[in-house]
């Protein structure tokens, strides 16, 4: 693998690594905050 | 119309339904953009492949600064007309302007030891990048650190407000100061880009666009659910299985 490469990989690598983490982190957190909020209001009913 | 989607409840929904299509258009735009950039496009005749970092690191580079300068109109709207949604919408897009201005640093970094010889320099270009990385991150700190809603949105919405003087200064470092960066790849009615290289930035750049509408708009919706949670229309949708 060239020099080259490595930065053109470094660069296009980096980048779909953090966007994807980005958009798993964004689920996560939305699936999980519906789930507190749900369990929040099944306290409150009971 | 517009002011019926201004009201978090109404925009909840079209949030969620615009979202996945935003996110369809930034796949397929940076499968067209890549294909057009790594294939059609030739190879730079001074630089050679390394040039190829530019379909990444320009269409980082303009979100950085672009989704600042939309957090600022939020901001003046927050501000101005107290509307509540524009606060939900700043505190969306500081984190996916945060990750395109640090994409756009890494990125520039690693196109410039090759070309250069250096990964940093502290040119003007370069060091007001870095200053817009840091007013993202002392948005999402002050925003974070107030409990208040109503001062943070606001502290946030000045912060935002103050710091977006230092856009113009990104955008136009290149000419009022003597900088190791380039000037401006494209300027209106003048590019010195080869069409095939111009039309994949383009279309790499709409694509980053795309995504971060997707990205914004999903992540709106979670700020909405947590600010939201005490309406009855909440509720309700808490209810539904």
């Amino acid at each position: 693998m060239t020099d080259h490469e490595v930065f053109i990989l470094g660069s296009y690598g980096v980048t779909a690594i953090v966007l994807a983490l980005e958009l798993l982190w964004l689920r996560l957190s939305a699936k999980r905050r519906l789930e507190a909020l749900r369990e929040a209001r099944q306290m409150e009913g009971a | 119309m517009l002011f019926k989607y201004a009201s978090p409840a109404s925009f909840y929904p079209l949030a969620g339904k615009l979202a996945p299509v935003f996110a369809l258009i930034a796949a397929v735009l940076t499968a067209v953009g890549l294909y057009q950039g790594f294939i059609i496009a030739p190879t730079d005749f001074q630089q050679g492949e390394v040039y190829r970092i530019i379909f990444i690191h320009v269409p980082t580079a303009w979100m950085g600064m672009f989704i600042y300068l939309v957090m600022a109109m939020y901001a003046f709207l927050a501000l101005v007309f107290n509307t509540r949604l524009s606060a939900m919408m700043m505190q969306a897009l500081a984190p996916t302007g945060a990750i395109m201005t640090a994409l756009a640093l890494w990125t520039g970094a690693l196109w410039g030891k090759p070309t250069w010889g250096t990964y940093w320099a502290w040119d003007a270009r370069m060091t007001s990048t870095l200053f817009l990385l840091f007013l993202y991150f002392g948005y999402m700190a002050l925003d974070n650190a107030i409990e208040d809603r109503r001062r943070a949105d606001k502290a946030g919405a000045l912060l935002v407000l103050v710091g977006v003087v230092n856009v113009p200064i990104i955008y136009f470092s290149v000419r009022w100061w003597n900088t190791l960066h380039q000037g401006a790849t494209v300027v209106p009615g003048s590019s010195k880009m080869a069409d095939t290289m111009l039309t994949a930035m383009m279309i790499m750049a709409f694509a980053m666009w795309a995504y971060s509408i997707a990205v914004a708009l999903w992540r709106v919706r979670g700020i909405i659910l947590e600010r939201e949670k005490n309406t009855a229309w909440v509720q309700e949708l808490l209810d539904r299985p």
